[in-house]
């Protein structure tokens, strides 16, 4: 087994060249494709890319969560001196739950619906620490209270199904903190929630977070989220980083047209309570299952151009060294080739666009 | 890969017992040269150019036994009791068990469906009297059903209206097994056409003022004859079960007609002595519901990947 | 609970008085032919047809007749069986019921381990060489008509081989449990197993299925993103919610279980089971017995379903607050 990278030691959580393909009828597709960044302790990360990016995918493969066998992962995931994509299925175990948890999308289908709020919250406990079953109920009303579930001791006993969307994510945030890990791992926590409660529950994470001091890794399909929460983002796109950096160096000064298109969607900059589904890029995203040595993107992409056919790398800005995208457009050409798009995106009433957006509410 | 390749070969063994048991009468004639429903106690054939009887003393002494296996054109698979070709009468059973199988199936499919979409569709108290109704069917010992039923129609002719089914008749075990798995078959379809109603194309029909009927045949009728289509040799297997089990305890097909449940029965009192009598029956039974099973699942496989299925009982 | 405990046993009740009447109208209310005379059995005397019209109230109308009829099989349990000589209906059933209990009860804990075993190990391994094997074995065993594999197994056990390989095993008939229990398990042993493969077909398949569809859930990758062993993942998070469909099924199946399948097993077995009295019957075309096996075997399979589902509702939460 190699050693640990030398290089931030700091990090918490390192990524290298993490790559998922799977083996289906049609061939291999490549799910995600040499992913790499790193996660430092209070970081709050957000994943942005559409459905189909390859985000939810990159989150799971992390703790190996995805058992197929037609899966194959490589590349490195460095957590504590370990690499966990090669590390004991046991060893697995202690850091699944303990370490790292796990925020899944809907609560309503990541609860096992036979079993009570409390009884999760307790096999939460009971897999890491040795608690008696008596314990770990009163450390789960401890924990319901926490998060902000009002009548705590009546709702430890409450089937997921009795509890309102809201309710039931927050008793998920619950069992995800129950063992103190140091990383959280959400994909798409609020996506299933509606507007209202999808701002407490990001409300609510943000609070536990600087309590606990834990990092989050959090994959969103809502730039607005990413917006009012991350400190740090990764724009994906058909399995690859397109653009990474601090929050507000990609939304102030964003490099590459994918991100362009993404914020294109948001009708009023800064206006952070914005939750816009990505509906102005033209075109939808390429299958996994082609395989383009060339830009992924190079297909929707407004500025394509003869270099496009070569896969551009990752290159940091000379004057941000943390902030860097994959494309291969001069860099002197970006300010003024984004203000065009930038502006030329702008819906024509942007409270038709609101209240579309609050519709299904 | 591997379930095209199940479904091909169930497929081919279906047209081959479907084909031969549709030559039994030529099989009988050309090749046995014999008529498999009249009894031959006296009669000798030549194998091998020595003259067999077909029905010989035992080895006891006591009582006579019917010629084995010959392995060739005239009792290939010996006699029966009676001295009748075994061969010949297992092809001709095929076509009364496959006639019951497919016929009670598709009536049962028919109606199963019919109610089903009635009771999805119309909710509210019709809903609520044919799931009961279900419920009461399937609840009921469906043997006990058909017993019920056999024992009290056993002698004389039920005549409902224009209808008269006598006992012989093969009309009644049909009826009675095409009733038995309505609600299996309606349960689900119901299930399916309820969550339909509620799906947006058919309420959009509906504020166009189209007529139910005609939202049943454009709209709903589609969606739910996938379902349908894998039901049917599923339920074909089982129809072909349950008639021969009806037949084994002499409730089913009634003599002189055969069957492979009545061949069976008529091959028990020599199990010991000619089990090919028996055997021979049970094996085609097996092969031919193995076959329609395993094409039902690769037909649910290729039209309804979502329904979950279930076959057996 | 309670509420759905009494709500399912009223259901019940309802269902048990429909089978009853149907039974009943089979019986008495066939156009075109005479109670008295199936009841009577085949020629039988002006005398006797005159005693079953005035104990079954034949002159009177259909629902006091069913009326009577119930009292005769649950109240006064005096229903004579005018074929066999007036012997006693009820009290041969009651004779019978412990025969066919043993036989349903064994072969429903072997079918439900085995299937259990066959469809997790299915399950697990979807994909690799045993999935499919086990499955197409699963298809065989649902393919076999039962009565048949019963005579194939005593061809085997009772033939040529009865003198050397299954010495051991009794000739066909029945002991009681507490006359000897070797000999009774012994007795039952192939019945026992005869019974179950039909049952391990259906819900070994069914069982995959529904595990096979659980992996694919969320709360199976959440309960592994928690820590727990991969034993416990598949135990109590896959298999403790695909036992739900299973179950409700197993309550779907049990008419066919006790009226079916056990009456033939009984039959090709020699068991003196109610499904073995029930065939005699038949044969004599003793209708006073038929109805008095149809009705307990109706109330039994009722009853059973109903306890099936309260046990659902007790392994669903869904259910019990629905």
């Amino acid at each position: 087994m190699p050693n640990s990278p030398e290089t931030n030691c700091d990090a918490l959580l390192t990524v290298e060249a993490l790559t998922v393909s799977v083996r289906t009828r049609e061939g291999t597709a490549n799910i995600v494709r040499d992913v790499s960044f790193t996660v430092a302790p209070g970081d709050f990360v957000g994943i942005v890319g559409e459905s189909g990016s390859g985000k939810t995918m990159t989150l799971m493969n992390l703790l190996r969560l995805t058992h197929d066998p037609n899966l194959t992962v490589s590349g490195h995931v460095w957590f504590g001196g370990e690499d966990l994509l090669t590390l004991s299925e046991k060893r697995l175990q202690e850091i699944r739950g303990g370490q790292i948890a796990v925020i899944f999308q809907d609560a309503m289908t990541a609860l096992t619906p036979v079993y009570t709020v409390g009884w999760h919250i307790a096999e939460q406990l009971r897999a890491h620490q040795n608690t008696s079953q008596k314990a770990a109920h009163s450390r789960a009303i401890e924990l319901l209270k926490e998060v902000g579930i009002p009548a705590p001791e009546v709702r430890v006993n409450a089937y997921p199904h009795e509890l309102s969307g809201g309710m039931r994510q927050r008793a998920v945030i619950a069992m995800a903190l129950a063992c103190e890990p140091s990383i959280l791992l959400a994909d798409e926590p609020t996506t299933a929630l509606d507007v209202t409660t999808q701002a407490q529950i990001l409300d609510l994470m943000q609070q536990l977070q600087s309590r606990h001091g834990s990092a989050v890794i959090f994959v969103t399909h809502d730039v607005g989220v990413v917006a009012q929460a991350a400190n740090k983002v990764m724009v994906m796109y058909s399995g690859r980083i397109v653009e990474q950096g601090p929050t507000q160096d990609v939304l102030a000064t964003p490099q590459h047209p994918y991100t362009w298109g993404l914020l294109g969607s948001i009708p009023k900059r800064g206006a952070t309570r914005r939750t816009v589904r990505l509906v102005s890029i033209p075109g939808v995203p390429p299958s996994p299952l082609t395989t383009h040595d060339g830009c992924a993107f190079a297909d929707r992409c407004a500025f394509v151009h003869e270099r496009c056919v070569e896969q551009p790398p990752l290159v940091a800005l000379a004057k941000h060294p943390d902030h860097s995208d994959a494309c291969w457009l001069p860099r002197s050409d970006r300010e003024s080739l984004r203000a065009r798009v930038l502006v030329s995106a702008q819906p024509a009433d942007p409270n038709d666009t609101a209240k579309r957006d609050q519709g299904p509410a | 890969m591997l379930a095209n390749r199940a479904a091909l070969v169930a497929l081919i063994i279906l047209v081959i017992i479907v084909l031969v048991s549709l030559l039994a009468p030529l099989y009988a004639s050309h090749v046995a040269h014999t008529n498999p429903f009249t009894s031959n106690v006296q009669g000798s054939i030549v194998v091998d150019g020595k003259k067999v009887d077909v029905m010989q003393q035992s080895a006891t002494g006591l009582g006579v036994t019917p010629i084995g296996p010959t392995w060739h054109s005239r009792y290939f698979l010996g006699a029966d009791g009676q001295g009748r070709d075994v061969m010949a009468r297992v092809l001709y059973g095929g076509r009364v068990s496959l006639l019951i199988g497919s016929v009670s199936a598709a009536i049962c499919c028919f109606v199963a469906t019919a109610l089903g979409i009635i009771a999805g569709y119309m909710g509210g108290l019709v809903d609520g009297i044919l799931s009961r109704l279900f419920d009461v069917v399937w609840a009921f010992p469906v043997y006990l059903l058909a017993i019920c039923l056999s024992i009290v129609l056993l002698t004389s002719t039920l005549t409902i209206g224009p209808i008269s089914i006598g006992s012989g008749s093969l009309a009644l075990p049909i009826a009675i097994i095409s009733v038995i798995y309505v609600p299996y078959v309606a349960r689900p379809i119901r299930a399916q056409v309820k969550s339909l109603r509620e799906r947006m194309f058919i309420q959009a029909a509906r504020s166009v003022g189209s007529s139910n009927w005609r939202i049943i045949r454009r709209d709903v009728l589609p969606n739910v004859l996938p379902s349908v289509i894998v039901y049917f040799p599923i339920m074909m297997a089982l129809n072909i079960l349950i008639a021969a089990s009806l037949s084994f305890l002499g409730v089913g097909v009634q003599p002189p007609r055969a069957a492979w449940g009545t061949i069976i029965n008529d091959g028990l009192p020599l199990l010991y002595t000619r089990p090919l009598v028996s055997l021979a029956p049970g094996v085609m039974i097996a092969l031919t519901c193995v076959a329609l099973n395993l094409l039902g699942d690769s037909l649910r496989d290729a039209l309804d990947p979502g329904s979950k299925v279930r076959v057996g009982s | 609970m309670i509420g759905f405990i009494l709500r399912r046993l009223g259901s019940a009740v309802l269902v048990l008085f429909t089978t009853s009447a149907i039974a009943f109208l089979i019986f008495f209310a066939t156009p075109g032919i005479d109670p008295a005379a199936r009841i009577a059995g085949r020629g039988a005397s002006a005398q006797t047809l005159a005693q079953v019209r005035s104990s079954f109230g034949l002159d009177k109308p259909l629902p006091v007749q069913y009326l009577l009829m119930m009292k005769h099989l649950f109240v006064t349990r005096d229903l004579n069986s005018f074929v066999n000589r007036g012997e006693m209906v009820v009290p041969q059933i009651v004779q019978a019921a412990p025969i066919t209990l043993s036989l349903v009860i064994g072969s429903a804990i072997i079918a439900v381990a085995s299937s259990f075993a066959l469809g997790l190990i299915s399950a697990l391994y979807k994909g690799r060489v045993v999935d499919p094997i086990i499955m197409t074995l699963a298809v065989l065993g649902i393919s076999i008509p039962v009565f048949w594999l019963g005579e194939v197994a005593n061809l085997i056990t009772q033939g040529t081989l009865h003198h050397s390989a299954f010495s051991w095993v009794p000739p066909l008939g029945y002991t009681p449990l507490t006359q000897d229990p070797i000999q009774w398990a012994l007795h039952l042993l192939f019945p026992w197993l005869t019974m179950a493969v039909m049952y391990v077909g259906i819900y070994s398949r069914v069982l995959r299925a529904e595990l096979v569809a659980a992996f694919n859930e969320d709360f199976v990758q959440a309960a592994r993103a928690k820590g727990i062993t991969e034993r416990r993942v598949v135990l109590r998070h896959a298999l403790r919610c695909a036992l739900i469909p299973v179950i409700s099924l197993f309550g779907l199946d049990l008419g066919v279980l006790v009226g079916g399948a056990a009456l033939l097993t009984e039959v090709v077995f020699g068991l003196p089971g109610v499904g073995f009295l029930t065939y005699q019957a038949l044969e004599n075309v003793d209708l006073s017995m038929i109805m008095g096996t149809t009705i307990y075997a109706a109330f039994f399979v009722v009853l059973m379903n109903a306890l099936v589902d309260i046990l659902h509702a007790k392994l669903d939460p869904r259910i019990r607050h629905a």
